[in-house]
Formats: structure tokens, C-alpha cells, sequence
């Protein structure tokens, strides 16, 4: 569809998602999960999706993939636009099309999201003889490179493995061998390091950089790891019970944050120069708020330590300004930390 | 896996061993004297003593219980107070209906329920999928008997499909009598197992691994009948051999109402003559079949889930 080597005739952005809302049906009523959230993704970039658990950022990014479960999740508003297609609209056999070909997806925990009862191989392959008619010998070569690229020691041998003779990070990177194959033009991680330990989540964020830079991949990284976010982040979105609360470059968001949630966010990372072993670590006091019972304002407010009359009445709109580097910076606050409010 | 295997086998000793000593001592201790029992209130002291001595039961418990043990070893489980037959050859005789009626029972149950439950959990929340669960709840909830009456006057009376009552050995012949306890079987049963196997399938289908499937790009099919079925199959299994010592035992119930000569049947006249030697044979070949089928589980597990090692 695009012609890689005019990059000029592609479209401007390799995913534009636009005021997405996804409402969620129980027998304990409804909540709206995800509200008019809007955000781009760039080519090439990654994006990094952040907030506390239960702030969207699994759901928005499911629902991109139409992944949610159907019988009880429902894309209400919102338009998602990847290449000609917008993905709240195009058919299930359009969108079978695009899922693991255009656009793959990777998951928090690799034990449970890798099928326990199939080998490797036989999870890799199937991805790729879903999209591609090919021989058996060329989706096994192909799924062996492919596991060699990931960083899998002796693929001949482990192609043949089950997940459970596998390490956390091996696991991982088969996901990722796996998400991969077909060369997506689009990766949705779902906190694809929470369930590793550091050292490894180092390794794995080494090789989605590496997969961004060699493929042009574009890279949507949902994380509730600031620490993570800094590594590798070209541009953040912050999320907050539903809603996008602030936007921009890694750079604007860490050195210049505006909401106070990402600013609070910033001071409950761990730095080493910033806090001696005796501090306490600041947390944010309070819980992501019911969203069967949104509040009237500000979702903030109530965990807020600047809290104004006007934050508990009236949800702030988007407030976005451009810096100099022609970053376009936004946040959702009626009284901004840095510069002056509006 | 032989070696995994005849371990298992040797570990099944001891527990078929505790199995005889409980009988044992049930029958012979507590029990009163089997041969008064059997022979009831008319019998003349002279009488009981001459069929004790048959039976070896005027010897001293120990050596009775050994005489038991050497029975089993044998597979010789001496003669019916009863009928005088060999209790082997009785055996051999009631097997063959009991397994006529109860593998068919359970092969058909199993398919039918497990392609019902697949059907369910792929159309899960929607109406087919409420209304075959409303079907399997009444098909459960409606007693044994219900089925059985109705069934003989309607299907083998009314309209005469079927006989109502009897059994011939014949290789054909059988399944004129057989085929109604058949489907009163297979329906009570599918009415349980959807349910169950719809509850396991339904569970599976909430794993990340499903989602991961899907992400693929593969059909609503593919990650059915593929990724969730193969992680099902272990439940499936389990609940599908737990009824295999039940096969040769036959079914109590179904055995008497359709007056079929099987293992039912003949363990129901044990138990109404205090024909003990039948009643004890009966309960070592249950046991023997537990370990078996116990075994055969452990086995099928290391061949459907690779994460399973027999060791």
C-alpha cells in the first residue's frame, strides 16, 4: 500500500487513534473504561502509554486490535486510523488481516500469554502460515531467523521447545520472535518487562530499540514504568482513570511536566541522586477513582494536593502548546505546574 | 514411561491390599457369620457347619483372610454361595452386557456433551448458548427413573422401537434391548457433562494465551477448536476415565430396570442373598480397576500436556 521509498506518500502517522471510548457492561452496571482518548503514533516512533493500573492503557491498547472481550466490552465512539482503514469499523475479516501482519501485539506476562500445550515453533509458524502461503520449510526458516534476530541461542534447538523449558526472558523474546515475524508495521507492547526482573527488562527494551531501528517499526510501549518510559520513549501519553491527562515529548514530559499526577508520577520514580536510602519513596496517596461514579471535575482532584473549587466542578478541556523543538505539548488541568495556566 | 508405569502398578498393591483387609474385616468381623446370614433363619446348626466347612470359613480368620488373598492372586474367587458357580465364570458372563451398555453410554455421552459444550462456549452469552445450558440444566435435573419409565412406555410400548425388558447374547440381537437404557443414559450423562465441560471450556477461554491467539490474526475457529480444545482435553480426560472402572461394573440401576444380566445386576442379587464370595470378588475387581485407570490417566496427562513428566 505505501511505497517505502517515497516516504513522503505515506500517511502522516502510522496509527491516529481519535476519541476512543470503550464501555464496559456488567451485571453491576456499566462504567466507560476509556474515554475520548486521542493520541498518534508516529513512524518509527516509540510511543509510551503510562498511568497507575486500571488508568486505560491495556484497555485502549486491546481495543486498538479489537482484542476486548465482545460479549461485554463495546468501542462506543472513536475513530482508529491505521493506513485507509479505520480499525473501529473495518470488518472482522479486514481486521484478521491486520492482527499479527500490520499490526502485532506483545503481553505482560509471556508464561501465560504463550499457549502452554504447543511448541514454539509450532506458535510461530502458525502465525506466519495465517498471512502468508508459503511452504512449511520456509515458515520454519523464517521463524528460526527470526528467533536468532530476538537474541534465542541455538533456534534449531529451541524451535522445538515447549514455553515451560523456557526462561522468563526467553519467553519474552519468543513473544516478541513471535509478534515480529511478519514484520508489522505496528507493535503494541503491553508492559512487556513488568513481569521480568531488571536486568532483563533492560535486555528486552535494548531489543525493541534495536527491532524500532532495524525494521522502522513503530511501537506503542504500555508501561506504568517511568523508569522504563525514559529509556526508550520518544513521546509519552499519560493516562488517568480513562482520560489522556498530558501528552508531549519524553523530554517535555520529565523536564517540564504540567499535570500534577505526571509530576507526581516523576517523584515516585526511584533516583538514585535524588533520594538517599533514608527517604521514604513518595507515593500517591488514594486510588484511581471508581469509574462507575465518575466525578463531575477534574479526575485528579481528588488525590491532588493543589485542588481548586473549579477542579471539583468542571472537567478541565485539553490545553496544548507548541515548544520550540515544534513539539506539541497538552495536558488537562485547569491550574498547570510550570508555565502560566490559561 | 514402562518403568514410570510398573512402579505405579507396585504402588497399587498396598492399596489394593488395604482394600481386601476393610472388606475382610467388614464381612468377617463385623459382619456376623456370612454362611447364617446366607442361609437364613430356617437353617439347622448341622447345615451351617457343613457349608462352613465347604467354604473353608471354620478356619481361624487369619487363615481365612489368607485363603482370600490366594484367591485374588489366582483370579479365583472361589464358588457363589448361590448359584455354586465359579464367581469367576460369573464374572466373565455379567462383563460383557455391562460393557455392551456402558461404553456406548460413555463414548456417545462424552462426544455429544463435549461437542455441545464447544458449541456453548463458542457462542458463550449468546442465546444458542443460553438455551443448550437451560437444556442440559432440565436434561440433569430430571431423575433416572423419570427417563426410564417414560422411555419403555413410549419408545418400546407405545411405539414399539425397542423391547422393554430382557437381553439376548447375541452380537445383533443385544442391541434391541440395549439401545433404550442407552439413550437414558446418554441423555442423564450429557446433561451433567456439558455443563461441566462448557464450565472448563469457558475458563479457558478467559487465558491470555486466547488472546495471544488472536493477535495472530487466527479465526474464531482456529483458537477454539485448536489453542483452547488441546488445554481443555486434560478435564476431559480426568472426568472421562473416572467412569471407566464404571463401565465394568455396569449400572446398578439401568441393569435391573431393563432386566440386562450384567455386573449391576449380579452384584444387586449378591447383595440381596448375602452371596458374599460374589460381593468380595466385586469389590477387588472395583479396586483393581481404580489403580488401573488411575495409572492410564497419569499416562494420557504426560501425553496431552508436555509440561507433565511421569517420573
Amino acid at each position: 500500500m505505501n511505497n517505502l521509498s517515497s516516504p513522503n506518500r505515506m500517511p502522516p502517522m502510522a496509527l491516529s487513534v481519535t476519541d476512543l471510548t470503550v464501555r464496559f457492561d456488567s451485571d453491576q452496571g456499566s462504567l466507560i473504561a476509556v474515554e475520548n482518548v486521542s493520541f498518534q503514533l508516529r513512524h518509527g516512533e516509540i510511543l509510551g502509554v503510562v498511568g497507575e493500573s486500571g488508568c486505560g492503557k491495556t484497555v485502549t491498547s486491546k481495543a486498538i486490535l479489537r482484542l476486548l472481550p465482545e460479549h461485554f466490552s463495546k468501542i462506543t465512539n472513536g475513530k482508529i486510523q491505521f493506513g485507509n482503514d479505520d480499525l473501529v469499523r473495518v470488518t472482522e475479516q479486514r481486521m484478521r488481516q491486520i492482527r499479527g501482519a500490520e499490526i502485532a501485539m506483545i503481553f505482560q506476562d509471556p508464561m501465560s500469554a504463550l499457549n502452554p500445550v504447543f511448541t514454539i515453533g509450532y506458535q510461530i509458524t502458525e502465525a506466519i502460515a495465517q498471512h502468508r502461503s508459503i511452504s512449511r520449510k520456509a515458515q520454519q526458516s523464517m521463524a528460526i531467523d527470526m528467533l536468532k534476530q530476538v537474541g534465542i541461542p541455538s533456534p534449531e534447538r529451541r524451535f522445538f521447545d515447549y514455553p515451560h523449558q523456557l526462561s522468563g526472558g526467553m519467553r519474552q523474546r519468543v513473544m516478541i520472535a513471535m509478534a515480529l515475524v511478519l514484520n508489522p508495521k505496528v507493535l503494541l507492547a503491553d508492559e512487556p518487562t513488568t513481569a521480568l526482573d531488571v536486568t532483563l527488562q533492560a535486555q528486552i527494551l535494548d531489543l525493541m530499540d534495536t527491532i524500532r531501528e532495524k525494521h522502522k517499526t513503530s511501537i506503542i510501549l504500555v508501561t506504568h514504568d517511568l523508569g522504563v518510559v525514559a529509556e526508550v520513549c520518544d513521546r509519552v501519553v499519560v493516562m488517568y482513570a480513562g482520560r489522556v491527562v498530558e501528552q508531549g515529548s519524553a523530554v517535555d514530559i520529565f523536564k517540564n511536566p504540567r499535570h500534577p499526577y505526571t509530576a507526581r508520577l516523576m517523584e515516585s520514580l526511584p533516583q538514585s541522586d535524588r533520594h538517599s536510602r533514608h527517604h521514604r519513596l513518595p507515593t500517591i496517596s488514594g486510588l484511581v477513582p471508581d469509574l462507575r461514579q465518575r466525578p463531575a471535575g477534574c479526575r485528579f482532584a481528588d488525590r491532588c494536593l493543589i485542588t481548586q473549587q473549579r477542579c471539583v466542578q468542571e472537567e478541565p478541556e485539553l490545553v496544548s502548546e507548541v515548544n520550540a523543538a515544534h513539539e506539541t505539548h497538552s495536558w488537562r488541568c485547569h491550574y498547570p505546574l510550570g508555565g502560566m495556566s490559561t | 514411561m514402562t518403568a514410570y508405569v510398573l512402579r505405579r502398578l507396585l504402588h497399587g498393591i498396598p492399596i489394593i491390599l488395604g482394600v481386601t483387609i476393610v472388606t475382610f474385616i467388614l464381612f468377617h468381623v463385623f459382619g456376623g457369620n456370612p454362611i447364617a446370614s446366607f442361609l437364613g433363619k430356617n437353617a439347622t446348626l448341622a447345615d451351617i457347619a457343613a457349608m462352613e466347612k465347604e467354604y473353608g470359613f471354620d478356619k481361624s480368620l487369619p487363615l481365612q483372610y489368607l485363603d482370600y488373598l490366594y484367591q485374588i492372586i489366582r483370579f479365583d474367587f472361589g464358588r457363589s454361595f448361590a448359584t455354586r458357580e465359579p464367581v469367576v465364570d460369573m464374572i466373565i458372563s455379567g462383563v460383557g452386557p455391562s460393557l455392551s451398555l456402558t461404553l456406548p453410554a460413555l463414548l456417545l455421552t462424552s462426544l455429544i456433551s463435549v461437542s455441545i459444550a464447544l458449541v456453548s462456549a463458542f457462542f458463550r452469552g449468546q442465546l444458542v448458548d443460553r438455551l443448550l445450558v437451560f437444556l442440559a440444566v432440565i436434561g440433569m435435573s430430571v431423575s433416572f427413573l423419570v427417563y426410564i419409565v417414560l422411555g419403555q412406555y413410549l419408545l418400546a410400548f407405545k411405539l414399539p422401537l425397542f423391547q422393554i425388558h430382557g437381553y439376548e447374547a447375541g452380537f445383533i440381537d443385544r442391541w434391541q434391548y440395549l439401545s433404550l437404557p442407552i439413550i437414558v443414559m446418554v441423555v442423564v450423562g450429557t446433561g451433567y457433562d456439558t455443563r461441566f465441560y462448557r464450565s472448563v471450556m469457558v475458563e479457558e477461554t478467559t487465558k491470555d494465551y486466547i488472546v495471544t491467539a488472536f493477535a495472530k490474526g487466527l479465526s474464531r475457529r482456529r483458537v477454539m477448536f485448536v489453542h483452547m480444545l488441546k488445554n481443555a482435553s486434560l478435564p476431559i480426560i480426568t472426568r472421562m476415565m473416572i467412569s471407566v472402572p464404571f463401565l465394568v461394573t455396569g449400572s446398578l440401576l439401568l441393569e435391573s430396570f431393563f432386566g440386562i444380566p450384567g455386573m449391576g445386576n449380579m452384584l444387586l442379587t449378591a447383595l440381596d442373598q448375602a452371596d458374599l464370595p460374589v460381593i468380595k470378588a466385586y469389590t477387588v475387581v472395583i479396586s483393581i480397576l481404580f489403580v488401573l485407570s488411575n495409572i492410564t490417566t497419569d499416562v494420557l496427562y504426560a501425553i496431552f500436556d508436555p509440561r507433565v513428566k511421569l517420573s
